[in-house]
């Protein structure tokens, strides 16, 4: 679990180390995008996003906050905007050992892609959420083609792939079916069993960032209001 | 980098969504599925397994909360596909099991053409009880509707076939309590369009006070769609569930029949908190069938807002009544109606 970043006993190494990578490549861009949105520049944005890592990495942030209550993502964002208003940024370069950076952060495309997020009345919150979930979906999404791929299925994902949402797929079955050389009824079961596995992986995935599998359903939720 | 618009949901799907997905969809198809079986759940039944010494085990075909239906070859007696459906591993407690024992009760009663049909009931090796009922070969009478292109007389003709097997069901004393159009299947057979009004898993025998707290996780966990789920339904504190409920449901699988979508967005009742969802099935208006197609006339808006009418009293008082309303949209002989829905009231 990712509360075993915390600075406790019975955190395993491999478990602290898994929770670390999850946290480090899937989630920076919705904190650097957050930090954008609330009026940092690219540069100051990605000084105070390595920042911000580096103190998670770290355990600091872990150790003021009640790490262990609530949700990941809500939890990220509360420190990252208590980190905004804090004196932070004077004392960062010599509190991070001289500038050494915990990511490599691809900036030229964070930026690329902060331009083209909405300009509208989006707030920098809505637009953490709207990033937080696309990313979670996108790596479940990849994570699946992974399991395809590896039964040597990759034409079977490309097709079905798109079949995840009602409509999604501009292809009807019967054309699916014949490029697959399956029956329609043995693509439809297709299309059944890839949403289902496609929700187990999205509920492990979302059971990472929660404190308790009863708040899997809340956090879901949460995700899809993020896209209204 | 452009954003499109779902056709769906109508958001903004943003241009980096993996496969041009619509994330909200996604999500929302998650929550409408029944949640995962638990991975450390033995099956129940195993492909290939023999059971009972009469019936192979194929694949699975679908599970909820407590029960897992398996699609089996029939060894003898014709041979032939059926549907085994059994408790899941570790639900066998007392309840369940009078739960089960209640839809094979259920299910024996309502043995009509247009309901699902039980063939056999046992134990399995492991001690749980197994239901095999007919397999039905069909889609949701909704999608049967749009696969065919049928027109509206014949959707119509339809629909009061599914008012004659329901009309059954209440004539003994059935409430299904659950209908929605993936419960209302159809085949295309040499006698025309074929509905089996299947899953009564739900179903009681004669009014029965509604639970809430059932409803709710029902709503919200396993079957996601509150839409088809009457007002009265919504109460809970003792509400009686009478025939009257279902009359609704099938309202509002007609209202999808007809024009093709929802009055009220699935998707939207997913997204609002339980206070106001509750407050849209009871309270929210339903706007008129014409609205949203405006082929349709208004006889075909009164059919489809009478059965919908939020108050009970206000609906059709049985499913001959609304047999008989097409009746006379159609032009048919009003008896016919009435002979089409022949065992309501007989208490058969």
């Amino acid at each position: 679990m990712i509360f075993d970043l915390k600075d406790e006993p019975g955190g395993s190494e491999e478990s602290r180390s898994k929770a670390l990578a999850m946290l480090c490549e899937n989630y920076w861009y919705p904190v650097y995008a957050y930090i954008r949105k609330c009026g940092r520049g690219a540069e100051d944005a990605q000084d105070l996003t390595q920042d911000f890592f580096y103190k998670m990495i770290h355990g600091e942030l872990f150790k003021k906050a009640d790490a262990g209550k609530g949700k990941l993502r809500t939890f990220l964002l509360t420190t990252v905007a208590r980190m905004l208003v804090s004196d932070w940024r004077s004392r960062r370069r010599q509190k991070r050992g001289g500038g050494a950076a915990p990511l490599s952060l691809d900036i030229e495309l964070a930026e690329r892609n902060y331009a083209a997020e909405p300009k509208d009345t989006l707030t920098p919150e809505k637009l953490y959420d709207r990033r937080w979930a696309l990313l979670t979906i996108n790596s479940v999404f990849d994570q699946l083609r992974g399991e395809f791929n590896a039964r040597g299925k990759s034409r079977h994902f490309d097709l079905l792939g798109e079949c995840l949402t009602p409509g999604g797929s501009d292809l009807p079955y019967s054309e699916i079916a014949a490029e697959l050389g399956l029956s329609d009824a043995a693509v439809r079961q297709a299309v059944r069993r890839l949403r289902g596995r496609f929700g187990e992986l999205m509920r492990e995935r979302v059971a990472f960032t929660v404190e308790g599998n009863a708040e899997v359903e809340e956090e879901l939720r949460s995700l899809m209001e993020a896209f209204q | 980098m452009e954003d499109h618009q779902c056709g769906t949901c109508e958001i903004q799907i943003p241009v980096d969504s993996a496969g041009g997905i619509c994330p909200a969809c996604l999500i929302s198809d998650i929550l409408a599925a029944p949640l995962a079986k638990p991975r450390e759940d033995a099956p129940a039944l195993r492909e290939g397994e023999i059971l009972g010494g009469r019936y192979r085990i194929g694949t699975e075909l679908g599970h909820g909360g407590w029960s897992v239906v398996h699609l089996a070859h029939r060894m003898g007696n014709g041979g032939g596909e059926v549907a085994i459906k059994v408790l899941r591993p570790g639900r066998d407690t007392e309840r369940h099991l009078a739960r089960f024992d209640s839809e094979r009760e259920i299910l024996m009663a309502a043995q009509h053409a247009y309901c699902a049909e039980i063939l056999d009931s046992g134990i399995t090796e492991a001690g749980t009880p197994f239901i095999a009922m007919e397999f039905i070969p069909g889609i949701p009478i909704t999608e049967f509707c749009a696969v065919q292109k049928l027109d509206l007389p014949a959707r119509l003709k339809l629909f009061q076939r599914v008012l004659e097997g329901i009309g059954h069901a209440h004539g003994c004393g059935i409430v299904h309590r659950d209908l929605k159009p993936g419960n209302i299947l159809v085949v295309d057979s040499e006698d025309g369009p074929l509905p089996k009004i299947i899953d009564f898993g739900l179903a009681r025998m004669g009014p029965r006070p509604t639970e809430l707290a059932e409803l709710f996780t029902k709503q919200f966990q396993v079957v996601g769609t509150p839409v088809y789920m009457s007002p009265e339904q919504t109460e809970g504190g003792g509400t009686e569930i009478d025939q009257r409920s279902d009359i609704y449901s099938l309202g509002m699988v007609l209202y999808e029949m007809v024009t093709g979508s929802l009055p009220f967005s699935d998707h939207r009742l997913r997204v609002v908190g339980p206070d106001e969802l509750l407050r849209i099935i009871r309270e929210e208006p339903v706007p008129r069938p014409s609205s949203q197609r405006v082929d349709l006339t208004g006889v075909v808006d009164d059919l489809v807002m009478k059965a919908l009418a939020k108050n009970a009293e206000d609906r059709f008082a049985d499913a001959s009544a609304f047999s008989t309303a097409i009746c006379d949209f159609l032009d048919q002989p009003r008896s016919l109606g009435r002979r089409l829905v022949r065992r309501i009231g007989k208490g058969t």
